[in-house]
């Protein structure tokens, strides 16, 4: 168990354990503002095709100085096209922090878990810091683990759907079997099931969705990250037990209208 | 004298003696941040300029996007 301690990942101390991903936001301006008004430390960004019928900004210019980039392997629909992906990258613009996501099915999006490990195996070696985003289960997190991920990112739910932590019992074995730090990574809607997230233990949390598609997008990036840090904060001040019965908080002596008996 | 190249994965027609600089900007309104590949081998920059091109050619013009 991590109980207290710093959040840290290929060798550097992160100290928002809020991740953002930088996908649908409105314009490049409301992207920025929201990294920096929640002080995100941690971003993703993707690699595409250039549309040659449309006009094209590179994103990573509009990423303040000093934001940790994360390129993520979406696209990729097996751990050759991802190595790809993240060779790509290193070579273009000196990221070495992947994330790993390979992806096979449209209609759930769910990750590979086999190839995401591949994958995560091959990039490890290559000296990438590779933080592979999988599917909750425990073997596949014990791989990973051995392979060298530098921390393992359970899915909550599905991807943009908003609906929570849907795995939280599974996330909550990986959180209690894995020593690498545990980011959850999808499906996350609401600030609640980032803190949520972060009160059963895991060592972070990443949205995209929820703070892009948002009415303001940079003051919902910073009521996540005051959510993943209040969750954080009740982690490691240990939760009283629930009971099933009522238990009074003032004390059940001296009432003002007791009689002497 | 046109040669056929693949572009992101659509084959193009374009001049013989126009280099990779020339067709890029052809194709590409803006190139800041852009990345050029030909036959799986980025090519910098500064290379762009007099690097020739040969038919069946495979090019890939990639970018940096938001995503999650």
């Amino acid at each position: 168990m991590k109980t207290g301690s710093p959040l840290i990942i290929g060798g550097r101390e992160i100290k928002n354990r809020f991740f953002l991903g930088t996908g649908k936001f409105k314009s490049k301006a409301d992207m920025k503002k929201s990294i920096i008004e929640s002080k995100v430390e941690v971003v993703t960004v993707a690699m595409r095709r250039v549309d040659t019928d449309r006009h094209s900004e590179n994103i990573l210019e509009y990423l303040p100085e000093g934001t940790i980039i994360m390129v993520n392997t979406s696209g990729a629909r097996n751990a050759k096209e991802a190595v790809r992906i993240a060779r790509l990258a290193r070579e273009a613009a000196d990221i070495d922090w992947v994330k790993i996501e390979v992806i096979n099915d449209s209609k759930y999006l769910l990750p590979d878990n086999y190839e995401t490990v591949k994958a995560t195996e091959t990039l490890v070696s290559d000296g990438f810091t590779v933080l592979p985003y999988m599917h909750p289960d425990l073997y596949a997190a014990r791989e990973l683990q051995a392979v060298g991920a530098a921390a393992i990112m359970p899915l909550g739910s599905l991807i943009g759907s908003g609906q929570g932590l849907e795995a939280r019992r599974f996330i909550e074995v990986l959180i209690a079997e894995i020593d690498a730090p545990i980011i959850v990574d999808a499906g996350i809607g609401r600030p609640s099931q980032a803190a949520e997230a972060m009160e059963i233990g895991a060592d972070g949390v990443l949205a995209n969705t929820a703070v892009a598609a948002a009415g303001d997008s940079a003051a919902m990036a910073k009521a996540f990250s005051m959510a993943v840090e209040a969750g954080r904060m009740a982690y490691t001040s240990k939760f009283i037990p629930s009971k099933e019965l009522a238990e009074a908080s003032s004390p059940l002596t001296g009432f003002l209208f007791d009689e002497k008996q | 004298m046109k040669l056929k190249i693949n572009v992101n994965g659509s084959i193009k027609e374009v001049d013989k003696d126009k280099d990779l600089e020339e067709v890029v900007r052809s194709l590409v309104k803006k190139d800041q941040g852009l990345i050029v590949e030909v036959n799986k081998k980025i090519i910098p920059r500064n290379q762009w300029k007099g690097h020739s091109l040969h038919e069946g050619d495979m090019i890939e013009l990639i970018n940096f996007v938001g995503g999650g």
